[in-house]
């Protein structure tokens, strides 16, 4: 699949004459795209690994500080030169450099014996970095991995994606646990987690198959065709009909049960109540905004290992795990085209990932291996492939046009975020360990409000926290600017504005 | 097949005496529910393979792509954790998709449509054949009957809502009617949730009686993991589930289908640790079978003592797997049964599956193999690691080679106290590498300079109970010792109310149901009639 694969099914043209034959009811509430502002959108990703393999270099961080940063191997797919010849990172880059921005030197602290710092985490590591780095709340004793705040991706939603009809998007490409200690799913595979007004948190189970994201993001555009279209809205009535009925029957449900399986339930209302929502808007068209065609299903679910006798070896399943990517940031740059939803947060891998990488990095070896076990090309390999998707959906970014003809990419920020760092590991006491929280990495691209408007650089900071990455992406899309905050963690970096 | 348990075999004559619990202070609306013996229970939701066997045995489609589509289900160790289970956006749009795709898959299969569907629609606008399916279709969705408004809102429509009639009418297509309807209930609550409301017990507030379709439902997916069949819907319908003797022939009935095969082999897969496996498909579909076979064998067809598990002196398996092992060849090929003899092993814990538990860097794990040992064979609580020990890293102090000397590290110190109740456990079975293979020897690590192959293994183990070598010995030791028959009644019953924590109520509950089945000598199918027929399956009380 080469780039911006999406196989329109091509209903550009002929949308007004679609739009036209939908009841007018709808027709009037359809937003008024053209004549908005093009919106904000925000994106962030999430890889479960270091950015270097114990005891081994960093193929990740430039050497050179400032605009003309040199691209090392896991970067290389942000140049436009040739990549590693892996079957997932081969090709030629995406020529995204001067649109990424790579921000080094961020540190999240750890409990040193006075208790969990602001923004921090307990000594444990590959089970709470997340809720640190989404939330910028530092996290609980343990090994908790479920965050102590709502994930900025939620807090987003709540301000910029409310008026869409998907607030937000939580997907996941990983698309099961495979095997492994802590890959058991649940906590483990998601991204985010909102405010649940009641001083907790709810947790957000990512989409992990195209086929349903397709389904949900697209399947109520109206095609052409004039007995097509008839089918179609016929379809479209019975849909909202059903989900009404269901709508109404659970809400019939709720007083019948006792407190705590009602609250459960008056989630699944809430949930059913926003389909409904969902249902009854009508995309606006314009600009780079036409329904894909139906990907079809998933690529099955695979289980088994590789018969492997050499160094590494581990890894356990995968499910064409980069063409799900493909599919799922396709549809993220579609869905923001036709302004359906306006944030995505992304999970590319598990915590502790048991995900084979032989497709992706041209031998047998899991995530959690390469990060323990592996050359450096390996790990170098496999935090490429994660760049790579990064590089990929800035360029689908920039090649999708706005209603006025700008760039999607000049209003969006996307935020690439790791595990983990390189350095000194307090549950290990060594100093060269993947399972570190210093040195870490982001990645920052687009140019939404103001964001690198001289385009990408490599930023040094001295020991800044990576919630400051997520921070300066939010504020990049308009939100926490007066703030300045998020969670515990306070600041924006300015070089990323300049 | 008749699953003839111990309390069949042995309550013959006394039945009610036997099983007598359930139906006191429900039937004639007597006070005698003991309010210590009933638990609460959450709502609990279809978990994906419940829904994949539900939608199998309501529609008859085992195409749909339900694991690819809905939410895993996170494990702990167990798939229907209650507390694990979100509804959130993912969940309502899978489930949408999914009803739809049935429907879909429905209408397209005319064979199965017409089955389905139970009339012959005189028209598009046939109201009577539609609400005949709406009637029939609904009861078997959600479990229970619906009432007269539930199936006038199918066919005519809520209140300023349109029904399926109405829209079949206009496609001027039946079938556009079954596909609503089947659509719409797919992904209700009614359908996607096991909704326990009960009966309020006369003079004990809080209590409840679970109506007998909810225990119908309850019974089914216990031990199907699927929707109750017609017969058991006839049954609650009846009123005929009401007495301990119906319950218990019921019981039997679902137990000797191969429903109930299929769903206490993945019961003892989660709980053990072995449902997925870290190796190649053939290698993994090898030792799976070998696993499954043993269960079938030991609980439905010779309806062994289920500790049999864990003395059994043949095992199953392929010439593949045969091989790998070192085992003699089975006389088929394809798979078949061979003794152990003299080779050190016996029963489940000598399997390839359980062996490939934990296994770490192209290694096995004497601590991954203790701590399953431990907490989940023995139900024993064993504490988180301290922090700053980094779990996850290899094991390597320096000026060590062989394995043995490399976790001598865990006897010291603080680490003492939880890894000697760990380690010598796995290192009892480190004659067995993580594919199942005797070895002598530790293999070579080409991850350091060092020959690990010239380290000889021991592979004696040693806890509370006694010193054991491999697991042969192991096994025995464990079921003499009542540790695991006594962990299988908690575990089947954090399986069966799908809450990994108990509280004070579900140990009273455990308690009592470990005293029922007494001698430890027990069938599963024993277990299965003394969970059923306690009290506590057939009433709730609320939070």
């Amino acid at each position: 699949m080469g780039r911006l694969e999406l196989k329109r099914r091509t209903i550009l043209k002929g949308i007004g004459g679609a739009l036209l034959a939908l009841p007018a009811l709808e027709v009037m509430s359809s937003r008024p795209a053209a004549a908005q502002q093009a919106p904000r959108r925000l994106v962030i990703i999430y890889g479960g690994m270091s950015k270097a393999a114990d005891g081994r270099a960093d193929l990740l961080t430039p050497d050179t500080v400032g605009p003309d940063y040199d691209l090392k191997r896991a970067a290389l797919a942000l140049g436009s030169g040739a990549l590693p010849s892996n079957p997932g990172v081969g090709g030629m880059g995406y020529d995204v450099k001067q649109h990424a921005s790579i921000v080094s030197g961020l540190k999240i602290p750890w409990d040193t014996g006075g208790g969990i710092p602001a923004g921090g985490k307990s000594p444990e590591f590959h089970y709470n970095s997340i809720g640190p780095q989404l939330s910028g709340v530092r996290g609980g004793p343990g090994r908790q991995e479920e965050p102590n705040g709502p994930t900025a991706d939620q807090i987003v939603a709540g301000q910029i994606g409310a008026d869409t009809p998907f607030p937000s998007l939580s997907l996941r490409v990983q698309a099961a646990s495979y095997v492994g200690t802590n890959s058991t799913g649940g906590s483990s595979a998601r991204i985010s987690w909102r405010d649940d007004g009641n001083g907790g948190l709810d947790a957000i189970d990512p989409v992990f198959s195209p086929q349903l994201l397709y389904s949900t993001l697209f399947s109520n555009f109206i095609p052409p065709d004039p007995t097509l279209a008839k089918a179609a809205e016929l379809r479209s009535r019975r849909h909202k009909s059903v989900v009404d009925l269901v709508r109404r029957r659970t809400e019939a449900l709720l007083p019948s049960l006792g407190s705590e399986d009602r609250a459960r339930m008056e989630r699944h209302f809430e949930e059913i109540r926003a389909l409904e929502k969902r249902l009854a808007a009508v995309p606006p068209v314009g600009g780079s905004c036409q329904q894909p065609s139906d990907p079809g299903d998933d690529p099955p679910l695979e289980g088994a290992a590789i018969e492997y006798e050499g160094a590494g070896g581990g890894g356990v399943g995968y499910s064409n795990e980069e063409l799900r990517a493909q599919l799922l940031f396709d549809m993220v740059t579609m869905a923001f085209a036709c302004d359906l939803s306006r944030v995505a947060a992304v999970r590319m891998t598990f915590t502790q990932s048991h995900m084979q990488m032989n497709d992706l990095i041209g031998y047998p070896n899991d995530i959690h291996s390469l990060g323990h076990n592996s050359d450096e090309q390996g790990v170098a390999d496999g935090l490429g492939w994660h760049v790579k998707h990064f590089a990929r959906l800035l360029s689908l970014l920039r090649d999708a046009k706005e209603l006025d003809g700008s760039s999607l990419l000049d209003h969006t920020a996307v935020v690439l975020l790791l595990e983990g760092g390189y350095g000194y590991d307090p549950e290990g006491d060594r100093s060269d360990a993947a399972h570190s929280t210093e040195n870490m990495v982001g990645l920052i691209g687009g140019h939404a409000g103001g964001l690198l408007p001289n385009g990408g650089k490599h930023v040094v900071l001295g020991d800044a926290h990576p919630a400051q990455v997520v921070l300066s992406a939010m504020n990049a899309v308009g939100v926490a600017e007066d703030t300045q905050t998020l969670g515990e963690v306070s600041g924006r970096i300015e070089q990323l504005f300049s | 097949m008749a699953l003839m348990g111990r309390c069949g075999l042995i309550c013959a004559v006394v039945l009610a005496g036997c099983i007598g619990t359930i139906g006191d202070g429900g039937q004639d609306g007597a006070t005698s529910v003991d309010p210590e013996l009933v638990p609460t229970r959450d709502l609990a939701r279809l978990t994906t393979a419940e829904y994949f066997a539900t939608v199998r045995d309501l529609l008859g489609d085992e195409s749909l792509p339900v694991f690819e589509i809905l939410p895993a289900d996170a494990r702990t160790p167990f798939d229907n954790e209650v507390l694990e289970q979100v509804a959130s956006q993912g969940l309502i749009d899978a489930a949408d998709y999914l009803a739809e795709r049935a429907a879909d898959q429905l209408i397209a299969d005319p064979a199965r449509r017409d089955l389905i569907v139970g009339c012959s629609p005189s028209g598009p606008a046939d109201e009577t054949c539609l609400r005949s399916f709406v009637t029939t279709f609904g009861r078997r969705a959600f479990r229970r009957p619906l009432t007269t408004e539930e199936i006038d809102g199918y066919v005519l429509g809520p209140e300023g809502g349109a029904g399926a009639l109405g829209y079949a009418i206009e496609a001027n297509d039946f079938d556009t009617a079954v596909h609503s309807v089947v659509w719409s209930m797919l992904q209700d609550p009614a359908f996607l949730y096991r909704v326990e409301i009960g009966t309020a017990v006369d003079g004990q507030p809080g209590i409840f009686k679970l109506t007998d379709f909810e225990l119908a439902s309850r019974l089914s997916y216990f031990i199907w993991g699927s929707m109750p069949d017609d017969m058991l819907l006839d049954r609650a319908g009846a009123g005929a589930l009401g007495t301990p003797e119906a319950l218990h022939e019921e019981t039997l009935r679902l137990l000797s289908d191969d429903r109930a095969v299929a769903r206490i082999a993945r019961f003892h897969a989660m709980w053990l640790g072995y449902e997925l496996l870290p190796h190649t498909a053939e290698l993994s579909g090898a030792m799976k079978a070998e696993t499954d076979a043993l269960v079938k064998r030991v609980i439905f067809d010779e309806k062994l003592p289920w500790q049999r598990l864990f003395t059994f002196e043949e095992t199953f398996v392929t010439d593949f797997l045969a091989q790998s092992y070192g085992l003699a060849a089975p006389a088929s090929a394809a798979g078949g049964w061979v003794p152990y003899a003299s080779s050190g092993r016996a029963g489940i814990l000598s399997h390839g599956s359980f062996l490939s538990i934990g296994a770490k860097f192209n290694d096995t794990s004497p601590v991954q193999r203790g701590l399953v040992i431990r907490e989940r064979l023995f139900c024993h609580d064993i504490a988180d690691p301290p922090p700053g020990v980094d779990v996850d890293a290899p094991v390597m102090p320096a000026n060590t080679v062989c394995k043995v000397d490399r976790f001598a590290s865990h006897s010291q110190g603080g680490c003492a106290t939880c890894h000697r109740q760990i380690d010598p456990l796995g290192f009892g079975l480190e004659s067995y590498d993580q594919l199942g293979r005797f070895r002598t020897h530790e293999p070579d690590n080409p991850d350091t300079p060092d020959d690990e192959s010239q380290c000889a293994i021991e592979g004696r183990g040693e806890f509370e109970q006694g010193v054991f070598q491999g697991p042969a010995e192991l096994g025995k030791l464990a079921v003499d010792s009542g540790l695991v028959t006594d962990c299988l009644s908690q575990q089947l019953y954090r399986f069966v109310s799908g809450r990994f924590d108990l509280d004070g109520v579900d140990r009273r509950v455990v308690r009592a149901i470990n005293e029922r089945v007494g001698d430890p000598s027990f069938t599963f199918g024993d277990l299965v009639v003394e969970v059923v027929s306690h009290q506590s399956f057939a009433y709730r009380s609320t939070e």
